[in-house]
């Protein structure tokens, strides 16, 4: 009996180092996919991640807001959706790694955002030479305009 | 005992030599470097841009890419210190030139700050954009020796030719 226990045990704690011992959840995307996320990332060391917090109505002073979740991100494009006309706080890292595979240390860009009804947006990651770049466009999708649009810091929010 | 003594001798020393003031303002840092402080460079170039081009590049640029941001050490193991930083950068215009200045402040367990710094931590890169002609500046920087990756980013600031941050964590 004590060894089925044990059995157990030892299985949870290998399912739980499999999962990373992550345990920050997915983001659960809105049915609309009005963002994509487009990632170039020329160093083996160092991977991106985007968090999504927030979903509210209005910005609520400099509190945190409440985590949402992360967007598992696939090579090339990833699609997923933010409600339109809420604010959102994307937190973009590039993770450092060591040659184990650790990760030793990390960037981070925090960007607020208000989804447009109707518009899309993509977002690109490029990372080279030890430079990264962010940047975000809006396209209209009645005009089919887009325009990079200033990524706007969390502390901007009060 | 004669050891002893001996090695708490070279502590006070090394700790008197510890105790001197960082430099407290940009023109100490460029002073120093133009006095050949130690593992610094001064680094010139010269931009076909005017230089308040260059230093509104250099304004919009530093707010996104260092100002605010900060370096979090996460792993490493139980033998590594981690030494976590934050960055600064201050942006100055004047009818004589554009200049940029970048501050490094080190925090979290076992950061000990035995030299007084200002507030917002050490200087490490200062850049001026001085006029040459109406499209064309001389670019001085004054930084630490190994900040290779600042003088590249401010390098392509002032050209325009790449508008990408640093990675700061590679530093």
């Amino acid at each position: 009996m004590k060894i089925k226990y044990l059995l157990l045990l030892i299985a949870g704690l290998f399912l739980f180092v499999a999962s990373g011992c992550s345990s920050v959840k997915k983001y659960t995307s809105t049915p609309d996919k009005n963002f994509s996320v487009r990632s170039k990332i020329e160093d083996k060391n160092v991977d991106a991640e985007v968090y999504i917090l927030g979903g509210l109505k209005e910005c609520e002073g400099k509190g945190d807001l409440p985590a949402l979740g992360r967007v598992e991100l696939q090579q090339g494009e990833t699609e997923f959706g933010l409600a339109p006309d809420k604010l959102y706080l994307l937190k973009i890292y590039f993770n450092t790694k060591n040659f184990f595979g650790d990760e030793i240390a990390n960037t981070l860009q925090r960007a607020l955002i208000i989804p447009k009804p109707g518009n899309k947006y993509r977002i690109n990651l490029n990372y080279a030479e030890k430079m990264y770049d962010i940047s975000i466009f809006e396209m209209d999708t009645k005009s089919s305009v887009g325009r990079r649009i200033p990524i706007v810091p969390y502390n901007t929010c009060k | 005992m004669k050891f002893r003594v001996a090695i708490l001798a070279v502590l006070i020393l090394l700790c008197a030599g510890c105790t001197m003031d960082a430099l407290m303002s940009a023109q100490n840092w460029r002073e120093y470097i133009g006095e050949g402080g130690m593992m610094t460079k001064k680094t010139v170039i010269v931009v076909d841009r005017s230089y308040a081009d260059i230093g509104k590049a250099w304004a919009e640029r530093s707010n996104s890419c260092i100002n605010n941001k900060q370096v979090i050490s996460t792993g490493g193991g139980a033998r590594t210190v981690n030494v976590n930083r934050s960055y600064k950068a201050t942006s100055v215009f004047s009818k004589q030139r554009a200049e940029l200045h970048m501050q490094e402040k080190q925090f979290g367990a076992g950061v000990v700050n035995v030299v007084k710094e200002p507030p917002d931590g050490h200087f490490f890169f200062v850049a001026d954009a001085i006029p040459l002609a109406s499209n064309k500046s001389r670019v001085v920087m004054y930084h630490a020796s190994n900040r290779d990756l600042f003088v590249t980013a401010i390098t392509n600031w002032a050209t325009g030719k790449n508008m990408g941050c640093p990675d700061l964590t590679q530093m």
